[in-house]
């Protein structure tokens, strides 16, 4: 029997050896492409006296990209035609282009896949944000600026941008995607939500009152509708509520009191919101309103379900943290006669002045870290994928991604604005008009490679209004990107949206996010027992043995503070 | 066996055994409404208005009937092609596994198999230790099975919790039988195929259908490995229904951006996706249920 | 007797030792069962075996051009499980982990086995069908809507407040934080798994000689003597298999259930390692801290099937995996 058992054991050896051998070979075979073809030795000298593009098999460049579906199909639009027929033009070649399409729910998943595997197509949509420069410097993900004499535009784009190329290339001249460009040349700095109140109109309406401009109307109007709910005159059971347990019950307040709900840029330094004085300030606010019984108790257990079905019932009758378009969604799906949401920018703080908002869009031209494009490094003719993304970037081009056809989709007024036809205007649905034609504005619908520089302008042309209100206007229907922006102002941005350029290696962005999980689950979980009063807010002592728990949350908690504030580029701040 | 049983009038036994019925009839009752609730829920909430649902008042029935979710989900032709495809998937993977599996299952019963131990250790090891999906997707692409059927059906084909759980099954069957086989001088091969498997309806059709839902349900693998839109399983297909809009043929707005303007409760449709998925499981059942009956005679063994 | 001189065998038994030969002696005999083993063996291999590599990603600084193979090893070697081992909350995410995996198993083992039991005493064929049918549903509905009908049921003005009501007892908001998880986690788990996981004890049980029950009546036995008796060892051997198999998954839950179960009440309190990966592996995208994580609780699932089997080996060694 030992024996027999020796033998065996030798067997199954030997058959581990071979797998792992063979292991050892499928991973080989990868760089095989690597080998055939690197760029490097295929980039040609660009002199004086022309470009030198690679002859291509019957002038047809064949490519396969991979790009996102955000819920209709780009295939077949009047945009994406008209895309395909302008590239082949500038390029001067024809292109056949395989599109691998993915619902973008899956998409994300899906290419961090890819990308690991080493298995990524010609061109492909990216969205994992700064990662990419580990892709770039390991080989995978080709390097553009290599080819930067064959770009038109993209570097003239970059260089209008605020943060222009020490934001869009990194220091040592590699740049390892095209970022995704944002055009506004409005300057409307308006931001997409959690930088207003939603109250029931129809309730302020009925019984003469009005939304809160400043903390302590607020307050008193809280407690007037306590006294209505409790006299019955309103058929209500709670003043306020959440939308979703999934979001903070302080994300629309903290922005009152000048402070954040984690790690973020206040303007000096990088700075831990959640154990800020601001914070616990606004901490004592907010456990005032729950002791006064304003607050419905089950706020932070609710999922978004039960919360609609509690708004839309009529169960409260504000809502101080919500996104954008929830007001309007509650109004269409609501069956009580009458019911009317509406908002209105967030309250002001006489001790911190302007509210901050969240996401305050940049102005003039800017490019955002997070998305972008890359291109494989193994891509056949480099020379002429680059020159076809950079392409993108041309006016002309952006111009007709996000209108359309002049005097299909748009027409220009005398003054040379832009506006849709009455068609798309007037449609039931302005956005999906606008994607059926391939519109790439209209978000539900991306055309070209995505993403393609986006005009804020023609994107709040189609998006629906809400009902809105402010103290000069009175009740008005608006656009929550317009109407944030107008209202709020310019003192309304938040030093969080113009930060430094932050240059991270790969273990200080791990750091860094480690940083963020950890110490924002203790947070959000201590600072509820703070609202509802389970811990003394006033307490110091307590206070103080919070403070050290969410700091212990990380093993280095001051010192990757002070790292962030040294890696960051504190010329790159406009002032 | 133990056959000492106190003589007891045989009335009492009968009421005994009558007043367990009873009870037992009643809380089958109860378990059913129970169980069925969910999908009662499911199937009213497909069928109502999106107001009603979003306000919560939808129950056990369904309220302001609406066809919405169900023109959206069954209007798309791309829906009809993936049932196809998800069938012809389903029955390949059911074939090879249940297949696959009775094979080495057979093998391992027999104790003077010199390889018995080797591959119990063999299958043993794979049940914890798993190289993860990104060196899975390297094998599967490197056999040249990417955007195949077989890149579905290969890869979880055999699991060494299948095997041992057919294994018991196999055991469960009394060992006589092979004895007796092998005293009239049949090999292996032949018993297993001639005598096992027959025998063992029950549990292929109990894997079968394991095999069959399983199948039905999964959209990962296939979003990996299958590329063309034609080949798309039904759970994929129903996913990007949730997504797209009226340009691969259906006639309406895409129902995404019908649930961002705020138009439709989404659960309308994803509700109606869910039933598009249990109701052609269900349609095979009664086929499967008459082999977990009562009554199969083993009396192929005398004495 | 006579010594008969065996001609000297210059062949095979020279060069290879006499136990290798016997082994493929043996093999040779039983080349039938070979056979049929070879196909299934050949396509774990291909599928299990091959990617396992992937293992090494837990000691290593992947990088993906590189392969796992070109990937420098991490400094110190088990740098990603010294990680885990410091993680702030690693205590009580072991805690809570063992916590749910053994409830969880005390609860969804044994009720699929009691329910097939029960449903195979029902007398009315149709009836039966029909109540079998009905108890797999709750499985191929999504967790997604099964957690929401949770949240619902467990509100305030939810069904089970309301059932508490008629029993004289306060409403409680069951959701905020960690006293009802294990009721709810559990309490579902059965819900949808007491249906499917039956079917395969009536798969088992249907196989039952049906002579053996008119011996037994005839010797007078009751009902429960004759499930304690005939139907029980009936099923035996695939009880015992499961639970083996499911010893193993103790530390494994379903992170999704459980992530659309948290909130800011409770975040922290049901954390498990399942979630733990995922918001690691996935949410940061840290590949060879969620593999180290992975291999660790794999190793304790291998000694937790180890132990299982052991144990029964002593009480019951027929129906041991080996």
């Amino acid at each position: 029997m030992k024996s027999k058992r020796k033998i065996a054991v030798l067997c199954l050896v030997l058959m581990m050896i071979v797998s792992l051998l063979a292991g050892c070979n499928t991973q080989q075979k990868q760089p095989s492409g690597n080998n055939a073809q690197t760029p490097a030795t295929q980039a040609p000298q660009s002199n004086e006296g022309g470009l030198r593009f690679p002859q291509l098999p019957n002038n047809t460049l064949k490519l396969t990209v991979n790009i996102p579906n955000f819920g209709t199909s780009p295939t077949d639009t009047l945009v994406q035609k008209e895309w395909q027929k302008r590239m082949e033009e500038y390029l001067g070649v024809k292109l056949d282009i395989t599109w691998n399409i993915t619902p973008w729910a899956d998409y994300r998943s899906n290419e961090k896949i890819l990308l690991e595997s080493n298995d990524i197509p010609d061109v492909a949509t990216y969205s994992w944000g700064a990662y990419v420069n580990q892709y770039g410097e390991d080989g995978i993900v080709l390097d553009i600026l290599k080819y930067k004499d064959y770009m038109e535009y993209y570097p003239v784009f970059v260089k209008e941008t605020f943060g222009g190329e020490a934001f869009a290339y990194n220091p040592d001249g590699t740049a390892y995607y095209f970022m995704d460009g944002f055009v506004n040349p409005e300057n409307n700095t308006g931001a997409q939500s959690f930088t207003s109140f939603a109250y029931r109109f129809d309730i302020l309406k009925k019984f003469n009152l009005k939304p809160a401009t400043t903390i302590d109307e607020f307050t008193k109007l809280c407690a007037d509708i306590k006294a209505l709910i409790d006299s019955g005159k309103i058929d209500a059971k709670y003043v306020m509520s959440n939308q979703d347990k999934n979001y903070q019950f302080y994300r629309g307040f903290v922005g009152i009191f000048h402070t954040w709900d984690t790690l973020y840029w206040n303007g000096e330094k990088w700075s831990y919101g959640p154990i800020e004085d601001n914070f616990r300030t606004m901490l004592k606010y907010l456990n005032q309103l729950y002791k006064a019984g304003y607050i419905d108790p089950e706020f932070s257990t609710d999922d978004g379900t039960r919360c609609t079905e509690k708004a839309v019932n009529g169960n409260h009758v504000i809502v101080p943290t919500l996104w954008s378009g929830m007001a309007g969604t509650w109004n269409m799906q609501t069956n009580v006669e009458g019911l009317e949401w509406g908002l209105a920018f967030l309250p002001r703080h006489p001790d911190f002045g302007t509210p901050w908002k969240w996401g305050s869009k940049q102005e003039g031209k800017s490019l955002q870290i997070q998305m972008g494009i890359i291109i494989s490094a193994r891509t056949k003719y480099p020379e002429y994928v680059v020159r076809m993304i950079d392409y993108q970037y041309n006016d002309d081009m952006i111009e007709m991604m996000n209108w359309g056809i002049e005097g299909v989709t748009y027409k220009k007024t005398a003054d040379g604005d832009h506006v849709f036809s009455d068609e798309i205007l007037n449609a039931s649905d302005p956005v999906q008009k606008a994607a059926d034609y391939g519109i790439m504005s209209s978000s539900a619908c991306r055309t070209g490679i995505p993403f393609t520089p986006l005009t804020f302008e023609a994107m709040t042309e189609q998006i629906p209004g809400e009902p809105w209100w402010n103290p000069n206007d009175g009740y008005y229907e608006g656009k929550y990107w317009i109407e944030s922006g107008r209202i709020g102002g310019p003192e309304s941005v938040s030093p969080y949206d113009r930060p430094p350029v932050l240059r991270l290696s790969t273990d200080e962005s791990t750091r860094r996010a480690e940083l963020q999980t950890n110490c924002d689950t203790y947070a959000r979980q201590e600072t509820l027992k703070f609202i509802t009063g389970e811990l003394d807010i006033n307490n110091d002592a307590v206070w103080e043995a919070y403070v050290k728990g969410v700091k212990s949350q990380v093993p280095d908690f001051d010192a990757t503070l002070k790292m962030l504030l040294d890696r960051s580029d504190l010329s790159s701040l406009r002032n | 066996m133990n056959t000492a049983v106190k003589s007891n009038p045989k009335n009492k036994i009968h009421i005994g055994s009558y007043a367990f019925d009873a009870v037992l009839v009643v809380f089958m009752i109860l378990f059913s409404i129970v169980m069925i609730y969910p999908l009662a829920n499911v199937i009213a909430i497909s069928l109502s208005s999106s107001q009603m649902i979003s306000s919560g008042k939808v129950t056990w029935l369904p309220k302001e009937i609406t066809l919405t979710g169900y023109e959206i989900v069954f209007g798309q032709k791309t829906i009809w092609i993936a049932y196809l495809n998800t069938v012809k998937y389903a029955v390949a993977y059911a074939v090879v596994s249940l297949f696959m599996t009775s094979l080495l299952a057979y093998t391992l019963l027999i104790p003077e198999f010199v390889l018995r131990k080797p591959i119990t250790i063999y299958l043993l090891i794979t049940m914890f230790f798993s190289g993860g999906t990104v060196p899975t997707y390297l094998v599967v692409k490197n056999l040249g099975l990417m955007n195949t059927m077989w890149a579905l059906v290969l890869p979880g084909a055999v699991t060494a919790y299948n095997v041992f759980v057919y294994r018991a099954f196999f055991r469960g069957l009394s060992i006589e039988i092979r004895e007796a086989a092998k005293i009239d001088g049949a090999g292996d091969i032949s018993i297993l195929f001639r005598i096992y498997m027959p025998l063992s309806k029950a549990l292929y059709a109990t894997f079968g259908l394991f095999a069959v839902v399983g199948m039905w349900n999964s959209y990962f693998n296939a979003l990996l490995y299958i590329k063309d839109e034609a080949k798309q399983p039904i759970q994929n297909v129903l996913r990007s229904i949730l997504f797209t809009s009226g340009a691969t043929g259906g006639t309406f707005d895409g129902v995404n951006q019908l649930v961002q303007s705020g138009k439709l409760n989404p659960k309308n449709v994803q509700y109606a996706t869910i039933f598009a998925t249990v109701a052609p499981v269900l349609m095979i059942y009664p086929f499967l249920q008459k082999h977990f009956a009562q009554g199969v005679q083993v009396g192929s063994v005398k004495g | 007797m006579e010594r008969v001189q065996k001609p000297a065998r210059k062949s095979l038994e020279m060069y290879i030792p006499h136990r290798v030969l016997k082994f493929f002696k043996l093999l040779w005999n039983q080349k039938s069962l070979v056979l049929l083993a070879l196909p299934p063996v050949i396509l774990i291999f291909l599928f299990r075996y091959l990617p396992m590599y992937g293992i090494l990603i837990a000691f290593k600084d992947y990088k993906p051009l590189r392969g796992v193979w070109g990937s420098p090893w991490e400094q110190p070697l088990f740098a990603n499980f010294i990680r885990f081992f410091n993680y702030v909350d690693f205590r009580r995410l072991i805690m809570n982990t063992i916590k749910v995996g053994i409830v969880t198993l005390i609860f969804t083992y044994p009720a699929p086995i009691i329910f097939a039991l029960l449903l195979n005493e029902l007398r009315f064929k149709t009836f039966k069908r029909v109540v079998q049918t009905i108890s797999y549903l709750p499985h191929f509905i999504s967790v997604v809507v099964i957690v929401g009908m949770l949240n619902n049921f467990c509100s305030l003005d939810g069904l089970f407040n309301q059932i508490r009501g008629l029993f004289g007892l306060q409403a409680v908001n069951m959701n905020s934080g960690d006293r009802y998880f294990l009721l709810m986690y559990v309490g579902s788990a059965v819900w949808q798994g007491v249906g499917w996981g039956a079917i395969i004890y009536l798969a088992a049980l249907a196989n039952v000689d049906t002579s053996l029950y008119d011996v037994a009546n005839i010797d007078g036995a009751n009902r429960w003597h004759k499930i304690w008796n005939i139907n029980l060892p009936a099923i035996l051997p695939t009880t015992t298999v499961i639970l083996i198999l499911n010893a193993g998954n103790i530390l494994s839950q379903d992170y999704t259930k459980i992530l659309l179960m948290q909130n800011d009440t409770n975040r922290s309190l049901i954390d498990v390692i399942s979630t733990f990966v995922y918001r690691v592996g996935i949410g940061q995208g840290e590949f060879e801290y969620a593999t180290a994580v992975n291999l660790f609780v794999s190793i304790i699932d291998f000694f937790l099937v180890y132990i299982t089997n052991k144990i029964t080996q002593r009480l019951n060694p027929e129906n041991s995996l080996w």
